[in-house]
């Protein structure tokens, strides 16, 4: 069981930020969420934190590093290659899908355009990865 | 062809600072209703859209929501009412504008279903949602030379218009711009003002529903 894991979420737009603190909030999910608006600076808080997170929410599209880049980096790092991530997008391109399966993605997640859709999602991702024993 | 407005009001002082408002809009017409048994021998359908007190002297807001198709019924209050989704009156120039365009651009359900109720969430992500769109235009209008600034940007403005409801296919047509069309500038220029003037109404809209 990973429930005490912080989530790390790698997103640059602070309305999808809300979206997700509101939908972990009302799915009882009380893990602590750790954002970082682009790879850069999630590459850096993974390489300083005392505690890695147990899963890590991608944007592709992102200033400085973009989701690709930062992808590329963790999974030639051996102690972070491991972490489970999942890329939130609203990019419905097969190439970035396909891209960021080869590189190891644990799963590609379009934000759908309506919220109980996209609360479903996640709440069968953090019941997926043991985030959450009850997540409806 | 002109809009059909029903204002369901007893207040007479209510009516005729709706009527002053109404000057400043062409080719609407106003039917005025005060009673429950009155607004039951009109043919709700002829109307476009519909203003209502959430109380009136011969019945409460739950009879008035039994009647009144929620579709195109804003209701309105002198003061907060628990439970009531209604505009504290008086009306604005910007509410009663949000009522009268035909086309509303903004759709608050993603909002209402983040909320859950909450009244105050809702406030405060259209509070968001007002600060975050202005800044996505600049974005885009600031970006419209460089090819990949240009599709990061609308791809980014996406999750802005998908929270506030907002149809994005005038952004999808110009996030997909590459080479030769993202070089028509007539094409791109009038994509973009397409878009400016959907934002401006939106941000418009948006305020109608702040309280």
């Amino acid at each position: 069981m990973i429930l005490d894991k912080k989530i790390l979420l790698l997103e640059d737009d602070v309305v999808d930020v809300m979206t997700l603190k509101r939908a972990m909030k009302q799915l009882g999910i009380s893990n602590h969420l750790e954002v970082r608006e682009n790879g850069a600076e999630g590459l850096e808080y993974l390489l300083n934190c005392d505690e890695l997170p147990g899963i890590i929410f991608l944007d592709i599209n992102m200033p400085k590093m973009n989701g690709i880049e930062f992808l590329e980096i963790v999974k030639r790092n051996k102690d972070l290659a491991k972490i489970p991530i999942v890329v939130l997008t609203t990019s419905k391109d097969q190439e970035d899908r396909l891209i960021t399966f080869e590189k190891g993605i644990s799963g590609y997640m379009t934000k759908p355009v309506d919220y109980p859709q996209f609360k479903d999602m996640i709440a069968v991702i953090m019941k997926y990865w043991n985030f959450s024993e009850h997540p409806d | 062809m002109a809009t059909k407005l029903l204002y369901i009001e007893d207040d007479e002082i209510d009516v005729l600072a709706l009527k002053r408002l109404l000057r400043q809009f062409d080719d609407v017409e106003l039917t005025v209703c005060k009673y429950i048994k009155d607004l039951l021998a009109l043919d709700l359908s002829k109307f476009d859209s519909i203003i209502s007190d959430a109380n009136l002297p011969d019945g409460s807001f739950k009879k008035l929501q039994t009647i009144l198709p929620e579709s195109k019924t804003q209701f309105t209050s002198g003061s907060k009412v628990e439970g009531v989704k209604a505009w504290i009156k008086p009306i604005s120039t910007e509410q009663l504008l949000s009522i009268l365009q035909k086309n509303s651009i903004v759709d608050l359900s993603y909002i209402e279903d983040l909320a859950e109720g909450d009244e105050e969430y809702e406030q405060e992500m259209i509070e968001l949602a007002l600060k975050v769109l202005p800044d996505r235009l600049n974005e885009l209008c600031s970006s419209k030379n460089d090819e990949e600034a240009l599709r990061r940007a609308a791809h980014k403005t996406k999750s802005s218009y998908r929270v506030c409801g907002i149809n994005n296919s005038l952004l999808t047509e110009l996030e997909g711009l590459k080479g030769r069309a993202f070089n028509d500038i007539d094409l791109k220029t009038s994509l973009l003002s397409k878009i400016e003037e959907e934002i401006e109404s939106a941000i418009a809209e948006l305020k109608s529903y702040k309280n």
